[in-house]
């Protein structure tokens, strides 16, 4: 009577199954090749090992967008607290309407810096080296939401503290693309497409529509309990720029 | 030092992608066992998406809890649905792996030749009865055996109750069983 259990094990070690020497070398050239497009080029050299560390989750996350984007699983490795990225199908569609400012809802207002800076939970960062903006607030948004529009961009900041059950959903429609890049030594997301909606739930859990720029792709990254958008941009270049340039 | 899994785990969750490759590339031989055992050739595409697959929810796995039957879970997984794809005329060709005494890490080295033709042949017979068990039984028997884990950890990879794990080891033991018994014929 032969030991069947002791005969198993045995035969496991003796399976001709492929040599597999290849997948760990070609888990490796995934990731690195992803870290290349990652980085960008306002990395210096000294800041070389946090860009590789960086380089590397955002390249981790790229392979997780190229093949179907798990839209739970980018939204929290990169701890993007107030923001979901979904599919169309995923998000309900308000209704379309104009992005006329004199549309908005009656609870965003415009008004100065200062008066911003009293109502909302964050600290607001200005970009440098621009002129003063067109200052609209959302105190609808458990938080707050404020929107900065300059001349050629808007950036739009708004609080992501963890336990805020309302949250704004950032819907990208097709044909769009979303690439994990590295902004201010932290993983982001650059988002471009054709159409942008921004449609989120108000503290009452009523859908709502936030102004936003019609056209051009979004930077988006979560920093220090706010979430971060610069909109209006066609390079990422250029929104990195303004990323980098936020004190 | 060598570090541990559970360290490895720590650098890879913070972007060290050599730790991670180097986690992965611990537990290569075993997940590639588990593969083969369920789609056969189709074993190292298979291992290669799991793979993928673990790095990118590696974020989420509990740096407490053992590695290696949480990534076989995740091999489990893209084996059976790769499994549940493939034609299913053909019975799955698993061969034996024919190596010399020489490479022999299980058997005696001092085996001679024709003990060493012997003993693959019986294992040549096993694995072709296990070959020749459903699809499930033969799931548990991969975990279980040739994977070595814990009869918690192949209900735990293959999402079951463990009482249901434990009858279907058994009842694929008794088919072995019957299997190598009609052999056994002198």
């Amino acid at each position: 009577m032969i030991d069947l259990e002791r005969e198993l094990r045995d035969l496991g070690e003796h399976l001709d199954h492929p040599d597999g020497a290849q997948i760990v070398r070609q888990l490796r050239t995934r990731l690195s090749t992803t870290t290349t497009a990652a980085r960008t080029r306002s990395q210096r050299p000294r800041r070389r090992a946090v860009a590789t560390a960086v380089a590397s989750i955002a390249a981790v996350l790229l392979v997780a967008v190229a093949i179907p984007p798990s839209r739970d699983a980018i939204a929290d490795l990169l701890g993007l607290g107030s923001h979901e990225v979904g599919r169309p199908d995923r998000v309900a569609v308000p209704h379309p309407g104009s992005t006329d400012p004199s549309s908005l809802p009656p609870r965003i207002s415009s008004r100065s810096l200062e008066s911003a800076r009293q109502a909302v939970d964050f600290p607001i960062r200005v970009p440098g080296g621009v002129a003063a903006p067109q200052v609209t607030v959302d105190s609808d948004v458990p938080g707050g939401l404020v929107a900065l529009e300059y001349p050629s961009f808007t950036l739009v900041e708004v609080a992501s503290p963890p336990d805020v059950a309302a949250h704004l959903a950032k819907l990208v429609g097709p044909p769009s693309h979303v690439r994990v890049v590295a902004v201010r030594g932290r993983p982001g997301l650059w988002i471009t497409g054709t159409h942008h909606e921004i449609p989120y739930l108000d503290r009452n859990g009523t859908l709502r529509r936030a102004s936003s720029r019609p056209t051009g792709h979004v930077l988006l990254w979560d920093e220090g309990g706010v979430t971060y958008r610069v909109e209006g941009f066609t390079h990422q270049a250029a929104a990195s720029q303004i990323a980098s340039s936020i004190g | 030092m060598i570090p541990t899994d559970t360290e490895l785990v720590g650098r890879a969750q913070a972007g060290d992608i050599e730790a991670l490759c180097e986690l992965v590339e611990r537990h290569r031989i075993v997940a590639l066992r588990v593969g083969y055992a369920i789609v056969g050739s189709e074993a190292e595409d298979v291992v290669q998406e799991a793979f993928v697959r673990a790095a990118r929810s590696l974020t989420r796995f509990r740096t407490d809890a053992p590695f290696r039957p949480w990534l076989l879970t995740i091999v489990a997984n893209e084996a059976r649905s790769r499994r549940r794809s493939m034609s299913r005329r053909e019975a799955l060709q698993l061969r034996v792996a024919e190596r010399d005494a020489n490479n022999e890490a299980g058997m005696g080295a001092t085996g001679s030749t024709e003990e060493i033709a012997m003993a693959n042949e019986q294992r040549q017979w096993l694995l072709h009865a296990v070959a020749s068990l459903p699809d499930r039984d033969r799931e548990v028997i991969a975990l279980r055996y040739f994977a070595d884990l814990s009869e918690a950890e192949t209900a735990s990879a293959l999402a079951c109750p463990a009482g249901t794990v434990k009858s279907r080891l058994a009842r694929a033991l008794a088919r072995l069983r019957a299997a190598l018994g009609a052999e056994v014929v002198s």
